[in-house]
């Protein structure tokens, strides 16, 4: 946090431009502040709502229309940690756009009819929740439902009138009669797309956390960039850093945002594995074929991470950059032996993930280095991989202890955990200890006794030991059946 | 059954288009007030330096303690409870002094340039430490009917036990707020997200120093409250009010969700301790429990909590000797305030707590417990009221019958036989819960009703909407030209 910083200078907007509602809009947007703060302090749309600020409550869920490998995705966000200048080329749907009071949309009508709304703050983020699924998926079954609201808090209602208008709505509709006519009118224009954003220098009496942020448009842009700015923090979905922004009040010099370049946004089958590009959101990995057929583990541990808006934008490569000792994935990535693609404007170099983590929130990434993708050697049929996270609540929470474990055939056997040291490690005790003829129990207990992990609000020192063994019981049954 | 009537402001609410404080356009001149929050639980206030704070480019002005123009006294029930402290700092997050700036992001940068010197005092934060310091706001409170002490020495069983239960976020969706418009002649329009219109009128003016019929108080809607806007929101309305009325602009104060949860008070917790005693059917004998609250730093509401938990320390049960102790008591948290049930939750939790241990010392159903205890026509309640129209019994078994009881407890001892690691649990209890004010006068309500030259309607009550549809229901009660006209009133 920067004290010297005085109000009355000038900053670097970004003018981007993007659909809303219908309407192409070419805007300047002030660095780095949120679509929520943008659509209401500078649309002064107040329909979306700002209650948590950090991606917890869905109050200020809006829908994004963006093309993605040949068709046009709707998906739903928390606007309040999605960077409004990352709206470039999309369309932005508010629930402004969606209906009228004197014209509701079919979802706005069910909401109305079944009692789904009460004190009526948290419901256009349901009302928008609820169109990005309708408008993804014929029919969506009631598991489905409940995923796409897992990221909606209502205090009022108790839920049930809200999931009886979805399944009132799931039966009688279906994407053709939820995406309105003005929705589909800027689909082709989203395709043709070709504007680039500009920066525009202006003063403001404001003060921002973020004075610069850059938007390369592709990947020999961002390596200039990084060149221009070596010290720059880069960011892909923000899901981290956005809080870090709005609740801490962190001050960023320069922020290079990734995540909207088309080629980092790929999931490719290559010789070596599974290639992940940087840009890649978890919801992405969950659709992908590739990574259903291959990699189940991951595709279910995607499942337990935040809530469908922030899977929508969240990245593998972000959760791996920041290098969290609780990070979701990391366990699991540890043990599928996975390696990154770090590139620069000078080199490109690969480096596996175990060497990756140096130290509490410390990488091995130098400056001018992004992460360009992650290569996940896809594991052999036989090898029993398992990833387990324990935290307060199933959805929308941190790990307080996660973990992940790789049995081969041969007997060879890898435990990872986060939440237990100031970094994702491996357990030494258990890669040597363990046999197949090993006691789980003792090796357990001694798992338990190799680490100290510390005592914070996710969880006690003895908690998480004795969620070390709890896992490794947990697995056990597994394995064994 | 037919179909209810839509939520009046349903269309609003769904299209986004209801409007609440703060989530609209901002006023010409309008400034943002942040707040200097303590840093110290409980602490003697030695200096508090502004300077930097209002040295700083876009701050308009920074106050505290010496420049409120009435009463520094924020407290309703018991005059203990400063707008801003001038010795002694009673909680962490206690609002020290108020920023004025022409933007937010200014007001917050500048809140951070205050230094607080302060001598730290020990901070009370439980309720055994209070309950040893004898921290209580009043003397202890007594419910007694029969003689307890005598129908326990009597009792084939007594068991004795301590229950507790904890604090509790609301998590209203909107957060704190309140935006102030200064008017003529010392006129301040408050439009503010409180549950109680009339407390925020009533401690305004004495904050100011002006009367009460200076201050206007609107409220749109909330974006919920359940309790955390009944007297949490006072001190939030009063801050916006002396802002707007020292500075002559509009004063926008609005809490991030951070700030909210930080610095409001909560559930209380309770902690209980009591005897009772039974015979072998597990017919209840006697009753005798101490309950303690924790109120925080300022008695709030918790006196009247702390009484409807003693009012429904018995539930729906007959208990032929009573005693009900309850003391509340003061500690360095936020001022622990109303939230949904006012304490009623808490009571009921402790006797059915007891129940449970009945039920099993016994090897009774717990179910069985309870009805064989429950209220009947002509029972008297332990504060002397004579029981009519007594449900509970039937309530209880239509309930388990329409659930089919036995066959689910069948169903969760099979699978908890065979299930190591999971467990299943399942219950039935009634609840009791007192309508109505304890303090009765407060029992009565009045609407203001204008019908206009054209033959529309405007009804003005106190009541809030805060979901609950209350606007439906006055547009229901009102005079029947309403209904002749057909048209929804203005409802204010």
């Amino acid at each position: 946090m920067k004290q010297e910083q005085k109000p009355g200078g000038t900053y670097r907007y970004n003018r981007i431009s993007f659909y809303l509602n219908g309407a192409l809009q070419e805007l300047d947007i002030a660095p780095g502040i949120s679509t929520l703060d943008f659509v209401t302090k500078q649309l002064h749309l107040y329909g979306s709502k700002c209650s948590c600020n950090e991606g917890d409550c869905g109050a200020c869920t809006v829908v994004i229309a963006e093309c993605r490998e040949g068709s046009t995705a709707y998906e739903a966000i928390t606007s309040c940690i999605y960077p409004a200048a990352k709206l470039h080329g999309k369309h932005l749907i508010t629930v402004e756009g969606l209906g009228t009071p004197e014209q509701l949309h079919p979802i706005q009508k069910a909401l109305l009819d079944h009692h789904g709304t009460q004190c009526g703050y948290c419901t256009p983020g349901f009302v928008m929740s609820l169109f990005a699924c309708l408008a993804s998926v014929a029919h969506p079954d009631h598991e489905s439902i409940l995923a796409a609201l897992e990221g909606n808090l209502c205090r009022c209602t108790g839920y049930q009138s809200i999931l009886d208008a979805a399944a009132e709505l799931s039966q009688e509709h279906d994407p053709s009669t939820i995406v309105p006519p003005w929705c589909r009118e800027v689909e082709p224009k989203l395709f043709a797309f070709d504007q680039k954003p500009q920066e525009v220098e202006k003063p403001c009496a404001s003060l921002f956390s973020i004075d610069n942020y850059l938007l390369p448009c592709d990947v020999d842009e961002l390596k200039d960039m990084l060149v221009q700015h070596p010290e720059a923090s880069l960011i892909a979905g923000g899901t981290d850093i956005m809080v870090q922004v709005n609740v801490l009040r962190k001050h960023f010099d320069t922020l290079i945002d990734l995540g909207n370049l088309p080629e980092l946004r790929q999931i490719k089958m290559g010789r070596s594995g599974i290639h992940i590009g940087a840009g890649v959101s978890y919801s992405q990995i969950m659709d992908s074929g590739i990574a259903k057929c291959d990699l189940p583990e991951l595709v279910k541990l995607c499942r337990l991470i935040a809530s469908k808006q922030i899977r929508n934008f969240g990245t593998l490569a972000g959760n791996i950059g920041n290098a969290s000792p609780v990070g979701d994935t990391l366990p699991l990535l540890l043990v599928y032996g996975a390696r990154l693609l770090l590139s620069s404007q000078s080199s490109s170099r690969e480096c596996a993930l175990r060497d990756f983590f140096v130290g509490y929130r410390l990488t091995a990434l130098q400056p001018g280095e992004f992460i360009h993708e992650i290569i996940i050697p896809i594991p052999p049929r036989t090898a029993f991989i398992k990833s387990l996270k324990s935290s307060k609540r199933k959805a929308e929470d941190i790990s307080a202890v996660v973990s992940a474990i790789r049995i081969e055939e041969g007997g060879k056997a890898v435990l990872a955990f986060g939440g237990v040291a100031a970094q994702t490690v491996f357990s030494e005790r258990f890669a040597s200890g363990y046999s197949p003829e090993a006691d789980w129990q003792v090796l357990a207990e001694q798992v338990a006794q190799e680490f100290t992990p510390l005592s914070d609000v996710r969880g006690c020192a003895d908690y998480r030991k004795q969620m070390i063994i709890n896992h490794i019981l947990q697995y056990r049954e597994a394995y064994h059946g | 059954m037919a179909k209810l009537p839509w939520h009046i402001n349903g269309p609003l609410h769904v299209s986004g288009r209801s409007r609440f404080v703060g989530d609209e356009a901002p006023l010409s001149g309008m400034l943002y007030a942040k707040f200097f929050f303590s840093p110290v639980a409980h602490a003697k206030i030695i200096k508090l330096d502004l300077s930097a704070a209002q040295a700083f480019p876009g701050v308009y002005a920074v106050y505290g303690a010496q420049d409120v123009p009435g009463q520094n006294m924020i407290g309703h029930v018991m005059k203990d409870e400063p707008l801003f402290p001038i010795d002694e700092i009673m909680f962490h997050g206690q609002p020290l002094a108020m920023i004025l700036a022409e933007d937010e992001s200014i007001a917050e940068a500048a809140a951070r340039l205050l230094i607080l010197e302060y001598e730290e005092l020990p901070p009370v934060f439980s309720i055994e430490e209070a309950e040893r310091l004898q921290h209580w706001y009043i003397p202890e409170r007594k419910i007694a009917r029969g003689d307890v002490d005598e129908a326990l020495n009597k009792a084939r069983y007594t068991i004795h036990g301590q229950s507790s239960t904890g604090g509790q976020e609301h998590f209203y969706m909107e957060s704190q707020r309140t935006r102030a418009i200064p008017c003529d002649h010392d006129l301040i329009h408050l439009l503010c997200a409180t549950q109680s219109t009339m407390e925020v009128q009533e401690i305004t003016a004495k904050v100011l120093g002006i009367a009460a019929h200076r201050v206007v108080v609107e409220v749109p809607r909330l974006g919920g409250a359940f309790g955390g806007k009944e007297r949490s929101a006072t001190i939030w309305a009063v801050m916006a009010a002396l802002g707007a009325f020292l500075s002559g602009r509009p004063v926008q104060v609005l809490l991030t969700r951070d700030e909210d949860m930080r610095v409001t008070g909560k559930r209380h917790p309770f902690l209980s301790k009591w005897k009772i005693g039974f015979d072998e059917d597990g017919k209840i004998a006697a009753w005798d429990i101490e309950l303690m609250c924790n109120g925080g730093a300022y008695v709030d509401l918790s006196i009247a909590i702390l009484e409807r938990a003693m009012f429904h320390a018995e539930n729906c049960y007959h208990i032929p000797a009573v005693r009900i102790k309850g003391r509340a008591c003061r500690t360095n948290l936020p001022p622990n305030t109303a939230f949904r049930g006012f304490g009623g939750p808490q009571g009921i939790f402790t006797i059915e707590s007891a129940l449970g241990q009945i039920a099993r010392k016994l090897n009774k159903d717990p179910l069985e417990i309870r009805k064989l205890n429950c209220y009947r026509d002509g029972d008297i309640t332990p504060y002397g009221q004579k029981i009519s129209e007594a449900s509970a019994l039937d309530m209880l078994e239509l309930v388990a019958q329409a659930a089919d009881y036995q066959k689910l407890i069948h169903e969760v001892e099979g699978f908890n036989s065979s299930h190591e690691h999971h467990k299943q649990g399942l219950g039935i209890m009634p609840v009791k819960f007192g309508i109505s004010f304890t303090t009765a006068l407060m029992n009565q309500g009045s609407a203001l009703i204008w019908v206009y030259i054209d033959g529309s309607v405007s009804v003005s009550t106190g009541g809030v909407e805060m979901g609950q549809e209350l606007n439906l229901t006055e547009s229901q009660l009102s005079p029947p030209t309403m209904k002749i006209l057909n048209k929804i009133p203005s409802i204010k």
